[in-house]
């Protein structure tokens, strides 16, 4: 039989196009040409009966007939045979198309049928014969490689090869056959990884110094499918695959046979090239594709992953009848510490033997979960024997790539680092600043004297979160959800080192740039625990964990045994604490609340974290809410109460000052002259002993400062001065140098967010950051209140000066230099006369090559438009006016006579 | 000097059109009436009545007797601008963003001597290129579009790069349409060649430029614009940025502003003889300013 080709019905649809247009068309014609001619007729009648003119009339009578003729000629026509006619082609024009569209339909089902027998067969065949002989099978797939199907048969090869490569002994074959068929219902994205591991899995059982049961892979990958077949409900496919498979073996050769013949009988020739043959796209031609459903279980399972399941071994093997028992022990362990995903617990049991291996596999909802049920049940005891080891499903994968032999690790040579400190050697002396704004961080220099920002390093997605400079501002960190990675080098940004910690929230440096501190909290899945958190502290240059701690957030702050049993919270200096500490908010100062309705005051107790002894504490009545500020450098503490009245109808502020330094710690009381005002803000100056207070409630509040020393008594606070009524919402980090110059800042730019003074205190930077919706950006102002230059940056987020280290000047050198300053500033000065020189000529330079620019467009235009004038008249009818006319100012004197009035005046003698 | 605050719109201004003489001055708004008012002093000369939509736009004949409205009923009306009476209505099947009159008067744009269809989105401004030969096209995909008037084929398009890039919001010309300045959302205006289409400037700004204008007598150009219009409850009027920013057409830079609205600006027009402008705000004021005497010795 002579298969219709393609070309044949695509012939066949342009035919029928085409009739069914000329069909159409000539119909129309026809309508027209009548539609007209009555039309005319008509018309011509009407004009006649209106004339009265005999002459006339007679020669438009004779028109008359002549397009009464005329319409009935063209109503005679034997159009509706002819239009029949036409309607028949196109009927059997349409009869043929169906009839290929039918033949073509009983092909593709066909060879989609040959097809997957070929496929299926061809599986089987590799399987099998592979190890046999291996060059049939590879000439066999290429020849049966079937375009729609790529993605399994590619698989399947990658399988045997897998298994031919690890020399399996034949006798492993049979148990592994069945697996490769199932293999299409679990997902490629899980297979390669558990392949390489059977593939591997000799030298694994031979190494005794694994300390799993390394046999029980088959079991894992059992398991797998043991899973999937549970989410795809396939169980009924891979009985039937094993079933069929198993007698394949022998039946091998006959079923190719088979194929053959049964494609003679079709008549159709095995030949064939599959390649050529493509579907229209998106036409299916109602044949489902069975690789459809596969595709979409791989997505299901591509979600999930396998972090959220643990393994539990050392269990008791069990005979079938303490299976139920084992399990619900089990279940009643693990599932207090999350909740165990439906069908989530299975035990595998031995075949043959109808016991459990003594292990099995529990499936969270959430890795989290997972992590924290290895965790507290890693070493529990069941009972004397039955210990638990507990390890994540995707850590197997690590421990089987532990070498069998120890390898001396390798020497690496030193290779000396660069000058991570060189940008403070910038022959400007200006500062750096890292902005985030989108998706791009950028370090840029602050060239104040130009106006301008220099670009250093700029990289996109640099940081999942933030960035932040080290206290000294050698190092620029930066964090991830892996972790933390701190960037530095002389003149560009080279990661330095990077710091393990999944889903890092915190990170913060001690003070010398030492160590490392990174924090995370975790949600708990019982929502009566308090938040797991997990801190690390790394050794910044070597990127070692120095001490960890894992556990609840309370057992954090009273300095509890979370993480490694018999080691305390371990303290390195007490001021790497405060910065910790202050940075988590973790209240290692307590403040107890008011209990028994009054009776018992509220209590604010200052704990010593190492010794957990209990310095100071104040007993504070009726108090509403309590708020604490401490100094940057730990030697003051406010605690700002806020106390019912006596009417309990409205609170008032006072604040306890603790100094921390002293012997005792000293607490004194600081009240407001109006105790009803509303405290605003509070800050320390940093390194100071000065703070400032805004209070009020009316827009302009006003601010005092405070020091916590007098001249001549250094024990007393004293009220320095008083700002009344300025605008100010919030106090900024002050820098002592400027201590009285905050007010301006809110004036100046009220849609500020961040402010930020540079380390210098030379300049001062304020930020709009995202969460205004315009004018992102930050600008630079000199430490007098002058806007220095302004950069607007769409979705604008982190503003960070980068700190300097204190100076490395010896105070004699720095006293010396205080002495001839003006010898120093001189230079400076020059240096700035001659920036601010070149500036301007570049300015002039730039300004006179725009306006030349400009200049010749202008020309150009004149040109065209003289041009053009011409045509431009003569579309405006003649008006000669093509030029705007000059306008000028003209004085036309208006004589308006506004009223007239008769008076008769008496005349006088 | 003291802007002049005209109240007669209730709605947010849509547009603004001084005639060619620069005495009276033509106000569209979301109401459904366009407006007529001495451009001199602000007096109220007379409204159009007849629209059932808001009014996007509108354009006045050389001679000053003829107006021309196109409004969101889908249809663009001519009115005689003396008497206020109906002319004549153009039916759309959509609504009329924007008309123009040729030179000479005689073709008006958007009319259905020729159809343009083609690009995606609103189109939000059409305008007249010399001679009537080219009508040039912009809108809601960012996109300048040059059409031959005859054929209504596609002659030239911004390119994707250097272009806006989002909705383009107004269009004007230069007083002898040579080239023209466009505004964007994306905060930025841009000034073209109307022949070749090529980019000479690009003004940046912190919030959306609704609106713009040239200078007919400086080199300076207006932008007007503003938070949008719904964020506008929330904000600060000062941090709504309302107000019509004036820049160096030459040298891009920031000349000064004029503050006033509490709504963005939607509309800007300058008086042809330079000296005044009107800027008509989503807050249903026109307000008309006559530069101070300073404004025309500004060096920077």
């Amino acid at each position: 039989m002579d298969l219709t080709t393609e070309s044949r019905r695509q012939a066949a649809a342009q035919l029928q196009n085409e009739v069914s247009f000329w069909y159409y068309s000539f119909c129309k014609l026809v309508k027209s040409q009548q539609e007209y001619a009555r039309t005319l007729c008509r018309w011509i009648q009407l004009t006649d009966c209106l004339v009265t003119d005999k002459r006339q009339s007679r020669c438009a009578s004779a028109v008359r007939t002549l397009s009464e003729k005329w319409q009935r000629g063209l109503e005679k026509l034997p159009d509706k045979v002819a239009s029949d006619a036409i309607k028949h082609f196109l009927s059997a024009v349409e009869s043929i198309i169906r009839q290929q569209a039918e033949e073509h339909n009983q092909t593709e089902a066909l060879k989609k049928r040959v097809d997957t027998e070929k496929t299926e067969h061809l599986n089987s065949v590799q399987l099998v014969f592979m190890p046999l002989r291996p060059l049939t099978a590879t000439i066999n797939r290429k020849k049966f490689l079937v375009p729609r199907r790529t993605r399994q048969t590619d698989f399947v090869p990658g399988i045997v090869e897998q298994i031919r490569s690890s020399q399996t002994s034949t006798s492993l074959v049979p148990n592994l056959s069945w697996k490769a068929p199932t293999s299409k219902y679990c997902s490629p994205s899980i297979s390669p990884q558990i392949l390489p591991r059977l593939g591997s899995r000799n030298g694994s059982i031979k190494s005794p110094s694994n300390k799993f049961h390394f046999c029980s892979y088959l079991l894992l990958f059992e398991y797998l499918n043991h899973r999937l077949n549970k989410t795809c409900h396939g169980t009924r496919f891979i009985h039937e695959e094993q079933f069929e498979t198993q007698h394949t073996v022998a039946a091998e050769v006959i079923l190719m046979n088979e194929v053959e013949s049964k494609a003679a009988q079709l008549g159709i020739d095995l030949s064939i090239d599959f390649n050529s043959i493509q579907l229209p796209l998106g036409e299916n031609f109602g044949i489902v594709s069975d690789d459809e459903d596969v595709y979409h279980e791989d997505q299901l399972e591509f979600d999930s992953g396998f972090g959220n399941v643990i393994v539990v071994d050392n269990l008791p093997v069990v005979p079938r009848e303490k299976f139920d028992k084992l399990e619900g022990v089990l279940k009643k362990i693990y599932s207090q510490i999350g909740v165990i995903k439906e069908d989530g617990l299975w035990m595998p049991t031995d075949p043959e033997t109808k016991k459990t291996f003594g292990y099995c596999f529990i499936e969270y909802n959430t890795p989290q979960e997972a992590e924290l049920a290895k965790e507290k049940t890693n070493g529990y005891k069941l009972d004397r024997s039955h210990i638990f080891v507990v390890n994540m499903f995707d850590d197997f994968d690590r421990y089987l790539r532990v070498p069998d032999e120890w390898a001396p690790p390798e020497v690496k040579p030193y290779t000396p680092g660069e000058n991570l400190q060189k940008w403070l050697t910038d022959e400007k002396s200006r500062d750096q600043f890292v902005i985030r704004a989108g998706t791009d961080t950028e370090v840029l220099w602050n060239d104040a004297r130009q106006s301008k920002t220099e670009l250093v390093y700029r990289r996109t997605f640099w940081t999942e979160s933030f960035v932040q400079w080290s206290p000294l501002g050698t190092y620029l960190a930066t964090v991830h959800r892996q972790g933390a990675a701190v960037w530095g080098g002389a003149t560009t940004f080279n990661r330095l080192m990077r710091y393990a910690h999944p889903q890092v929230k915190h990170i913060d440096f001690s003070p010398a740039e030492k160590f490392l501190v990174t924090y995370s909290s975790h949600e708990p899945s019982n929502p009566r625990d308090a938040n797991r958190v997990v801190i690390n502290i790394f050794d910044v240059r070597t990127s070692k964990v120095m001490r960890d701690f894992k556990g609840s957030a309370d057992e954090f702050s009273v300095g509890g045994a979370g993480g490694v049993a018999g080691v305390s919270w371990p303290v390195f200096r007490l001021r790497m604490l405060w910065t910790s500490v202050g940075h988590q908010q973790t209240p290692f100062l307590h403040f107890f609340p008011e209990l028994g309705g009054g009776n018992q005051p509220a209590r604010v107790s200052l704990v010593q974290i190492p010794s957990k002894t209990e310095l100071r504490q104040k007993n504070l009545f009726s108090v509403s809410d309590c708020k604490m500020y401490w100094q940057s450098n730990g030697d003051y503490l406010a605690v700002k109460a806020d106390r019912y009245t006596k009417t309990k109808k409205s609170t008032y502020t006072g604040f306890e000052l603790f100094r921390i330094k002293e012997r005792d710690v000293p607490v004194e009381v600081l009240e407001l002259d109006n105790k009803s005002d509303k405290i605003v803000a509070f800050a320390w100056e940093p390194k100071g002993h000065r703070f400032a207070v805004i209070h009020g409630d009316n827009p302009r509040p006003d601010i005092n400062f405070y020091s916590m020393r007098t001249a001549h008594n250094t024990g007393r606070v004293s009220n320095l001065s008083t700002l009344k009524g300025k605008q100010a919402n919030a106090l900024f980090c002050w820098n002592s140098l400027t201590l009285m110059s905050l007010k301006p800042w809110r004036l100046l730019n009220f849609m500020a967010t961040d402010i930020e003074w540079d380390p210098t205190g030379r300049y001062v930077a304020t930020a709009v950051t995202s969460v205004h919706e315009m004018e992102n950006g930050f600008n630079i102002w000199s430490f007098n209140g002058k806007l220095l230059y302004r950069i607007p940056k769409d979705h604008f987020f982190q503003f960070l000066w980068r700190p300097r280290p204190p100076s490395f000047l010896s105070p004699e050198k720095e006293e010396e230099i205080a002495r001839n300053l003006k010898k120093y500033s001189k230079k400076y000065e020059a240096e700035d006369q001659d920036v601010s020189m070149l500036l301007s000529e570049q300015d002039r330079e730039k300004r006179r090559l725009l306006k030349e620019e400009w200049e010749k467009w202008v020309s150009g235009w004149k040109r065209t438009h003289e041009e053009e004038k011409s045509e431009r008249q003569k579309l405006r009818d003649g008006e000669a006016s093509d030029e705007e006319e000059e306008y000028e100012a003209k004085e036309v004197e208006v004589e308006e006579l506004l009223d007239v009035s008769e008076e008769v005046l008496p005349f006088e003698d | 000097m003291r802007p002049i605050l005209m109240k007669g719109h209730e709605r947010p201004l849509t547009f603004l059109k001084y005639n060619r003489d620069g005495d009276i001055l033509f106000s569209c708004a979301k109401d459904h009436t366009p407006t007529v008012w001495f451009a001199d002093n602000g007096e109220r000369l007379g409204t159009y009545r007849g629209h059932n939509g808001a009014v996007w736009t509108c354009d006045v004949s050389r001679d000053s007797m003829r107006l021309l409205t196109g409004s969101a009923d889908q249809t663009a009306k001519l009115w005689n601008v003396q008497t206020g009476t109906q002319l004549y209505t153009f039916n759309f099947g959509s609504p009329a963003r924007s008309v123009e009159f040729s030179v000479g008067d005689k073709l008006a744009s958007e009319e259905s001597v020729l159809v343009i269809k083609g690009p995606q989105g609103r189109i939000n401004r059409a305008v007249w290129g010399p001679l009537n030969r080219t009508i040039i096209s912009a809108g809601e995909d960012a996109v300048i579009r040059i059409w031959d008037s005859e054929t209504g084929k596609l002659l030239r398009e911004s390119d994707k790069e250097s272009g806006h890039k989002k909705t383009i919001t107004s269009l004007t010309k230069a007083a002898d349409g040579s080239h023209f300045l466009t505004g964007s959302l994306d905060k930025s205006a841009k000034l073209l060649d109307t022949r070749t289409l090529t980019l000479i400037k690009t003004y940046g700004t912190e919030r959306p430029a609704n609106a713009v204008a040239m200078s007919p007598l400086l080199d300076h150009v207006v932008l007007g614009g503003g938070h949008d219009a719904s964020a506008v409850t929330t904000t600060d009027h000062r941090a709504g940025k309302f107000e019509a920013k004036f820049y160096d057409k030459i040298l891009k830079e920031e000349i000064g502003g004029v503050k006033g609205h509490f709504g963005p600006i939607n509309a800007l027009a300058f008086n042809p003889d330079g000296k005044s402008f009107s800027s008509g705000g989503e807050d249903g004021y026109v307000r008309l300013h006559h530069s101070d005497p300073d404004y025309f010795n500004i060096k920077i």
